[in-house]
């Protein structure tokens, strides 16, 4: 079945799923990256920490695809993550503050 | 030196094309206000090939906004090289637009060692590899 939205765009529930998958996931990852800030703040500038928001346990890399390959060797293949960038942000569109 | 040839589109954007391997390839923004590879609706990424993963990761708007979108990964054709790209995934619905117009945002990671010239006045752009 399809829905419409605001814009009268057609939205199925399978990206209804996936959009909600995708906010418990964020907020899971952001609750573990508070809670292990200063493990993470140790770390160099630009490392992106991809978390495994099951366990909190975590792989690091200078890209997101390193980090994803130790990823699905260390923890299985499949696992959804939450990417967590050392002193980095990610813009679109230009970025203020 | 390898060169990527584009245009400043009707809406004022700069706009290339991004070739992909056996693909048709698609438009893609030049946004220097974006500090990653590329970033693509789910429609776009899905029939380009690109692997989607349920990745999530926070991203700011140029508004301030915090929103999240999905990670993927794909080849395209980039400065005369084939490379494997990384790219951010929206997960908004498919714009009413013409088939051919930019859904895509190129970011700065592409433009890396990259000389980027966007002549407003000759609706030209031009990416060009620097040693």
């Amino acid at each position: 079945m399809a829905r419409t939205s605001k814009d009268d765009s057609m939205i199925s529930d399978d990206v209804i799923a996936r959009r909600t998958r995708m906010a418990t996931l964020a907020e899971q990852g952001e609750a573990w990256a508070e809670k292990k800030r200063d493990e993470f703040e140790a770390m160099p500038s630009r490392t992106v920490v991809l978390i495994d928001v099951r366990t909190g346990q975590y792989t690091t890399g200078k890209t997101w695809l390193e980090a994803r390959a130790v990823f699905d060797t260390r923890f299985g293949t499949g696992i959804a993550g939450y990417v967590y960038r050392v002193r980095d942000r990610t813009f679109v569109g230009g970025g203020i503050g | 030196m390898a060169k990527v040839i584009g245009s400043v589109d009707d809406l004022g954007r700069p706009v290339v094309r991004v070739e992909v391997p056996d693909r048709d390839g698609f438009l893609a923004v030049v946004d220097t206000g974006f500090n990653r590879s590329l970033l693509l609706l789910m429609t776009e990424a899905q029939a380009m090939g690109f692997a989607i993963t349920e990745d999530a990761e926070t991203v700011e708007l140029g508004t301030a906004v915090k929103t999240k979108v999905l990670r993927a990964s794909g080849m395209v054709r980039w400065l005369d090289r084939t490379i494997l790209v990384e790219a951010l995934v929206s997960d908004e619905p498919m714009p009413v637009s013409g088939r051919d117009t930019a859904r895509a945002l190129v970011g700065t990671e592409m433009l890396a060692n990259c000389l980027l010239l966007v002549d407003f006045v000759a609706r030209a752009v031009e990416i060009e590899e620097q040693q």
